[in-house]
C-alpha cells in the first residue's frame, strides 16, 4: 500500500532555488460600462496577486492553498507566463519570465508545464489522445510523426495508460475522468519539463480515484525529478502531498512554511480557521463554533489594513478597521432577535455610503445624541468586539456622527517560529520583516 | 480524417422521426438536381442554346411532345434541356460562391474572434454594414458592378453572391470563436507552447465550424433564389451564356398571357424543388449538428415487475 | 428562538412516526442503449427533525433519487415504489396535488443557487411570491415579517431585503435558497449538494445553519452529497448509495466506526483527510447502469468478493449495531449455497477500467 512520501533533504549543491518569485503582482483592469469608459473613470483593478514572493527549490513540492479569489490560480498561470505580470519578477534559473516576449515564453514552456483542474475541459474534443499529447512535441519542432508517436507512447506508459495502443486512438469523450487526467499529465510530461504547476488536479475527480492520480504524481516526481507547485483549496491533500505550504488570501501570502510546522502549529487565524473547517469523516467531531464570519470580500475593493480582519475571530485594534466594518457590525446588531430594527433604522438612515472604503464613517440622520445612544448600546451588547478598540474618535457631525478609525497598513510577512506569517498578532523582528 | 464516412452518415443514424424524414427527402431532391448538373451533357437531349437538330429548326413555343418533353420556348430552345442545363448553372454558381464564402469568411471570423481589438471592431463594422443591406439589393448592386468587369458570367454572379453571404459565415464563426477561445483546452494549448496560428488551426477551427454546413445548405437555398431573381431581372447570365431558370422565367412572362404554360412552369418548378430540397437538408442537419436544438429524447421505459424483496422492518 | 411552531405541531405526525417512508423506489430512464436503472430499489425512513445523509460517488443515482422524491424528473423517466409522506403515498398523487405539496410540505435546495434565483426579482419579491403561492391570505406586512424572521435566522440582515440576487455573494445566495425553502416550514426538505460549489469556510457556515435550523423547525432533511466529511458533521444517519441501491444505512457513529459493507469501508479509506497517512483507492469504476453486473453490483471491485456475490443479489438485512446492510459477508448465512463463501477469482482491474 502506498505510504507517505519521503521529505526532501536539502543538500548543499541544491541550495540555489529553481524558481525565485519576487514581489509578483498581477492586476486585472476592470472594464466598466461604456459610459464609464467614455468619461475615463477608473473602474478599479482586481489585484489578483499582490506582492507575492516565493522560492522553489529543485525537487520539492510547494503547495499554494487558498479559497476562490485568493489568487492561487493566477499565480500558477503567471509561473507559465499565461498571464502577464504587472510588477515584480519571476526568475527561472537566470531568466526573468515577467520580461519575456511571447516567443521566448513559448520556449520556456518546454521547461514549465501545467496540469489543469477540469479533465473534461482540458482536452481538445476533436483530437485523439495521440494527437493531443503529440502536439506538444510537434509545436516544439518534432516534425517526424514516427518520432512523435514514440514520444507519446513513452509518456502514456509513464502515466499508466496501458495498453497504450488501446488509448492512442480514443477521443476525450470515450475516456473516464481519471483517464483524461492521466492524458493531461502525459501531455505535460512529454517534453520533459523541470517544473510542473498542478492547478487543483484532483478536485474534480471522485474520491476513489483521487488517490490514484496523486500517487501517479508522486511517482512521476520520483522518476523524473520534477518540482511541483500544487495549487488547491483542499488542505488535506496539501498536507499529504507537499513539503512546504503557502496559504493565500486575496492575493497575498498570509503564512508560509514547512508542512509539518504549519499543520502542527497554525499561526495565522485564517490558517487555523481553514484547518478547523475541513470536514473530517469522524462522527465525534462537530462543526467548530468559532468560525470566521462573512465571506471572501470583493477583490476589486479589498479591506483596508489586513485583508482578513473583517472575518477574523482574533482581530485586535491594529488590524485596520474601516467604514465597511461598521456597516457589518450594524447589520449584525439588527440580526439579533430583540433588535428594534425599524426604530433604529430611522435614526441611522441609509448605509450604502459606508461601502466606500474609508477610515472615516459618517452616519445617522436622527440626531447625534440618538446615534451615539445606539452605538453605545451596541458596545454594551458586545464589549469584546475588537472594532471599538480601533476607533480613534467619534465626533458629532450634522445630524449624526463621524467615526474615525486608526489607519493601519497591510501586515507584511514576518518570522514566527519556523514559518513566516503576515499577522499583527506576531511581532515583527527588530531588523524588519524576515526574508 | 478518419471517420469521414461515419461522420457523413451520422446525421442519418442519429436523427429520428421528423428530422430524419426531412433529411432523407431533402437529400433525394437535391440529389436529383446534382445528377442533372453532373451529367447534363448526357441527360439533356439537346444543348441549352440549341435551336435546331439535324438541320430541322425547333418549333417556336411548341407544345410538349415526344421530341420536346417540356416543349420549346420563344427562342426555339428546348425547355427540358434548358431545365437540366440550368441545374448545372445553378449549382456551379452556388457552389463557387459558397466555397468563396467559406474560404474567406471562416478564417476572417476566426482571426477576428481570436485577436479581438481594433482589427475585430473594424471588420465587424464592415460586415454588419453589409449584413444590414437587403440581400437582394446588395446582389443587384454587386452584380451590376461585376458584370462590367467580368461580363455576364458565372464568376461574376458567384462573386456577387459571395459578397452578400460572407457576413453570415463571418458572424457565426466569430461568435463561436469568442466563446471557444475561453475554453480550458485552448489555455492548455497555450501552455504547451502553441503559437496563435497553431491554436486557431488545430484547436479552434474544428470546434467552431459545426454551424457552417447548416449555414452552407441554407445559404445555398437562398442563393438559388437570389440567382433566379437576378436572372429574372435580366442581370447576370444571359440566355446564350448558360441556361438559367430565372432568366427563362422572365421570358416566359410574356407567354403566360397567350396560354403557354410550359415555358414558365418547368423552370419555376425546378427552382421550387431545388430550394426546398436544400432547405430540408439544412434544417435536417441542424437537428443533428446543433446541440441546443437536439433534445435528448428519453424513450419510454417500462418498469418490469419487481422480484419480491423482503421489506425492511420498522426500527 | 421565538418561532411559532404551534401550527406545525398540529399537523405533525405522532412522535416516532416517520415523516417519509420510502419503500422500494425505482427510477428508470429509457435511452437508445436500453433502460438506465438510476435508482433500483431504495428504501429508507426519515423521522421529524432528523437528517439523513445520502452519500455516494458520481453516477450512483443519489441526485436522481432526490429529484424522484420531489417529482422533479424529466419527462420520460419512470418511477415506481411507494413513498409515504405522513401516511399519504406521494407517488400516486395527481400532478395538481403534487404541485401543491411541493413548496408547502416538501422543499428542495439545489447546488447552484444563482441559477435558481430570478435575477430580475428582488429578494423581497421572491419571498412574497413563494409565500403568497401557498398562503394567499396573509397581508403584505405579515409576509414581510415572516420573511425577515427567516432571513434573520439564516443570518441575512434586514437591510438586504430589497436587494437583487446578484448583489449577494455565493454563500449568501445559498442561505437565501435555504431561507426560501424553509419559509413555508415544510416538513421534509431535500438538499442536493448544497455546499459543493462553496468554499470550505462558507461550507462550514452553511452546515452550521442547517444544523441549527432543523432543530428549530423540526424539518426532516435528506442531505445528498459526495463529501463524506460533511455527512459526518451534519447528519444523524447515513445511507451509502452505490449503483442505484443503498448498500448500507445506519447512524453516522455506527456506520463510520464499524462499516459493514466493503464499499463503505473502502470509500472511507480512500477519503483524504488531515489524518490520512496513506493513499488508498478503489480500483475500477462504477458499473454501467444499463446493464449492471449480476449479483452484487459491487463485486467486480470488491476486495472481499466471494463466489456467491457474483450470482446472487445480496439480501437487505439488519446490520450488527443497528441499521441495514446488503452484503453476503454479513449474511444471511443460511441463504448462501455450498461453496459460496469461497473467495471469488476476479479479473484484475486495470487503468482501462478506472473511473
Amino acid at each position: 500500500m502506498p505510504t507517505k512520501p519521503e521529505t526532501v533533504t536539502e543538500t548543499a549543491t541544491e541550495s540555489l532555488p529553481l524558481v525565485a518569485v519576487r514581489d509578483l503582482s498581477v492586476h486585472f483592469e476592470l472594464r466598466g460600462g461604456t459610459l464609464a469608459r467614455l468619461f475615463g473613470r477608473d473602474m478599479g483593478t482586481i489585484k489578483a496577486v499582490d506582492g507575492v514572493s516565493l522560492e522553489l527549490k529543485s525537487g520539492e513540492v510547494v503547495g499554494i492553498v487558498g479559497e476562490s479569489g485568493s489568487g492561487k490560480s493566477t499565480l500558477g498561470r503567471a509561473l507559465l507566463g499565461l498571464v502577464p505580470a504587472t510588477a515584480g519578477s519571476i526568475r527561472l534559473r537566470d531568466q526573468n519570465l515577467a520580461e519575456m516576449s511571447g516567443r521566448q515564453l513559448r520556449q520556456i514552456r518546454r521547461v514549465v508545464q501545467m496540469v489543469f483542474q477540469d479533465p473534461n475541459a482540458a482536452l481538445n474534443p476533436s483530437m485523439t489522445v495521440e494527437e493531443a499529447v503529440g502536439d506538444a512535441l510537434r509545436v516544439h519542432g518534432m516534425k517526424s510523426a514516427s518520432q512523435r508517436r514514440a514520444g507519446v507512447i513513452a509518456a502514456l506508459e509513464r502515466v499508466g495508460l496501458s495498453p497504450v495502443e488501446l488509448f492512442l486512438t480514443k477521443y476525450p469523450r470515450d475516456l473516464s475522468g481519471g483517464q483524461k487526467q492521466r492524458v493531461v499529465m502525459a501531455r505535460a510530461i512529454v517534453l520533459n519539463p523541470t517544473l510542473l504547476v498542478a492547478d487543483e488536479p484532483v478536485s474534480m475527480l471522485d474520491m476513489s480515484v483521487r488517490a490514484k492520480i496523486l500517487q501517479l504524481m508522486l511517482d512521476l516526481k520520483h522518476d523524473l525529478g520534477l518540482t511541483y507547485v500544487y495549487i488547491t483549496h483542499d488542505l488535506a491533500t496539501a498536507k499529504y502531498f507537499c513539503d512546504r505550504v503557502a496559504i493565500m488570501y486575496l492575493g497575498r501570502v498570509v503564512e508560509i512554511g514547512p508542512t509539518e510546522e504549519i499543520f502542527a502549529h497554525p499561526r495565522h487565524p485564517y490558517t487555523k480557521a481553514l484547518m478547523a473547517a475541513i470536514p473530517e469523516p469522524d462522527p465525534d467531531r462537530t462543526v467548530p463554533r468559532d468560525l470566521p464570519r462573512g465571506e471572501i470580500p470583493d477583490a476589486a475593493a479589498p479591506p483596508l489594513g489586513c485583508a482578513f480582519h473583517p472575518r477574523c475571530p482574533e482581530a485586535v485594534s491594529g488590524c485596520g478597521w474601516e467604514s465597511r466594518d461598521l456597516r457589518t457590525l450594524l447589520e449584525e446588531h439588527w440580526l439579533r432577535a430583540d433588535a428594534a430594527y425599524d426604530e433604529e433604522r430611522k435614526v441611522i438612515g441609509d448605509l450604502d455610503h459606508l461601502d466606500t472604503p474609508s477610515t472615516t464613517a459618517s452616519l445617522g440622520v436622527g440626531g447625534s445624541a440618538e446615534v451615539r445612544a445606539i452605538l453605545d448600546g451596541m458596545k454594551r451588547e458586545d464589549p469584546h468586539e475588537p472594532l471599538w478598540s480601533g476607533v480613534q474618535s467619534v465626533d458629532d457631525s450634522g445630524s449624526g456622527v463621524t467615526v474615525s478609525f486608526e489607519p493601519a497598513p497591510s501586515p507584511a510577512l514576518r518570522r514566527a517560529g519556523g514559518v513566516q506569517v503576515a499577522c499583527v498578532l506576531y511581532p515583527e523582528s527588530p531588523e524588519g520583516s524576515g526574508d | 480524417m478518419r471517420g469521414l464516412p461515419t461522420g457523413l452518415l451520422k446525421p442519418f443514424t442519429q436523427t429520428t422521426g421528423l428530422a430524419r424524414w426531412m433529411l432523407v427527402v431533402g437529400v433525394l431532391l437535391t440529389a436529383v438536381f446534382v445528377v442533372c448538373a453532373l451529367f447534363a451533357p448526357w441527360i439533356a437531349p439537346y444543348g441549352f442554346a440549341q435551336a435546331s437538330a439535324h438541320g430541322t429548326p425547333f418549333p417556336k413555343v411548341g407544345h410538349p411532345d415526344s421530341q420536346h418533353l417540356f416543349g420549346t420556348d420563344r427562342l426555339f430552345f428546348d425547355v427540358f434541356s434548358r431545365v437540366i442545363w440550368g441545374a448545372r448553372t445553378a449549382l456551379e454558381v452556388v457552389i463557387l460562391s459558397i466555397f468563396l464564402c467559406v474560404v474567406i469568411g471562416v478564417p476572417l471570423g476566426l482571426a477576428s474572434g481570436y485577436y479581438g481589438g481594433w482589427f475585430d471592431r473594424i471588420v465587424v463594422l464592415v460586415m454588419d454594414a453589409m449584413y444590414a443591406f437587403p440581400s437582394f439589393l446588395l446582389a443587384i448592386v454587386f452584380s451590376f458592378l461585376l458584370t462590367n468587369v467580368y461580363g455576364g458570367s458565372v464568376v461574376a454572379v458567384s462573386l456577387s453572391l459571395t459578397a452578400v453571404y460572407i457576413p453570415q459565415y463571418f458572424r457565426v464563426v466569430r461568435n463561436t470563436t469568442l466563446s471557444a477561445k475561453e475554453a480550458t483546452y485552448v489555455e492548455a494549448a497555450r501552455a504547451i507552447g502553441a503559437s496563435d496560428g497553431v491554436i486557431m488551426r488545430r484547436y479552434l477551427l474544428q470546434n467552431v465550424i459545426q454551424s457552417v454546413p447548416v449555414l452552407g445548405t441554407l445559404n445555398a437555398a437562398d442563393a438559388i433564389l437570389t440567382l433566379a431573381g437576378l436572372g429574372f431581372l435580366g442581370l447576370g447570365i444571359q440566355s446564350t451564356d448558360a441556361a438559367e431558370w430565372g432568366h427563362d422565367l422572365n421570358r416566359a412572362l410574356a407567354d403566360a398571357g397567350s396560354g403557354v404554360w410550359w415555358t414558365g412552369l418547368y423552370p419555376g418548378l425546378a427552382i421550387v424543388l431545388l430550394v426546398t430540397g436544400l432547405t430540408l437538408v439544412g434544417e435536417g442537419l441542424n437537428e443533428t449538428l446543433n446541440p441546443t436544438l437536439r433534445r435528448r429524447r428519453l424513450l419510454p421505459v417500462v418498469l418490469p415487475p419487481r422480484t419480491p424483496t423482503p421489506v425492511p422492518e420498522e426500527d | 428562538m421565538a418561532m411559532d411552531l404551534s401550527d406545525t405541531a398540529a399537523t405533525a405526525p405522532p412522535a416516532g412516526e416517520p415523516v417519509i417512508s420510502a419503500r422500494d423506489v425505482r427510477v428508470w430512464y429509457g435511452t437508445t442503449r436500453g433502460a438506465i436503472r438510476a435508482v433500483d430499489g431504495v428504501s429508507f425512513d426519515l423521522a421529524p427533525g432528523e437528517t439523513l445523509g445520502l452519500v455516494g460517488e458520481s453516477g450512483c443515482g443519489k441526485s436522481t433519487l432526490g429529484r424522484g422524491l420531489m417529482g422533479l424528473l424529466p419527462d420520460g423517466a419512470k418511477r415506481d415504489g411507494e413513498v409515504l409522506f405522513r401516511g399519504r403515498d406521494i407517488f400516486s398523487l395527481s400532478r395538481k396535488a403534487s404541485y401543491q405539496l411541493r413548496g408547502q410540505e416538501l422543499g428542495m435546495i439545489f447546488q447552484e443557487p444563482l441559477t435558481r434565483l430570478n435575477p430580475l426579482m428582488r429578494i423581497s419579491q421572491h419571498f412574497e411570491e413563494t409565500i403568497k403561492q401557498h398562503e394567499p391570505d396573509l397581508s403584505k406586512d405579515e409576509i414581510r415579517d415572516r420573511a425577515l424572521e427567516v432571513l434573520r435566522l439564516i443570518g441575512i440582515p434586514p437591510t438586504r431585503y430589497r436587494s437583487y440576487p446578484h448583489e449577494f455573494s455565493g454563500g449568501m445566495r445559498q442561505r437565501l435558497m435555504i431561507a426560501l425553502a424553509l419559509v413555508l416550514r415544510p416538513a421534509f426538505v431535500v438538499a442536493d449538494e448544497p455546499t459543493t460549489a462553496l468554499d470550505v469556510l462558507v461550507e462550514a457556515q452553511i452546515v452550521q445553519i442547517l444544523n441549527d435550523l432543523r432543530r428549530n423547525f423540526q424539518t426532516a432533511l435528506l442531505l445528498i452529497t459526495h463529501n463524506v466529511g460533511i455527512v459526518a458533521e451534519a447528519c444523524d444517519r447515513v445511507a451509502v448509495m452505490y449503483a442505484g441501491r443503498i448498500v448500507e444505512q445506519g447512524t453516522v457513529g455506527e456506520v463510520f466506526k464499524n462499516p459493514q459493507h466493503p464499499y463503505t469501508r473502502e470509500l472511507l479509506r480512500s477519503t483524504i483527510s488531515l489524518s490520512t497517512t496513506g493513499l488508498n483507492f478503489i480500483p475500477g469504476a462504477p458499473p454501467d447502469l444499463v446493464d449492471p453486473p449480476d449479483g452484487c453490483r459491487f463485486h467486480p471491485r470488491c476486495p472481499d468478493a466471494m463466489n456467491v456475490c457474483a450470482g446472487h443479489n445480496p439480501v437487505n438485512i439488519e446490520r450488527p449495531g443497528g441499521g441495514r446492510v446488503e452484503c453476503w459477508l454479513v449474511g444471511p448465512d443460511d441463504q448462501i449455497p455450498d461453496g459460496g463463501k469461497q473467495p471469488l477469482t476476479q479479473q484484475e482491474l486495470t487503468v482501462a477500467d478506472e473511473a
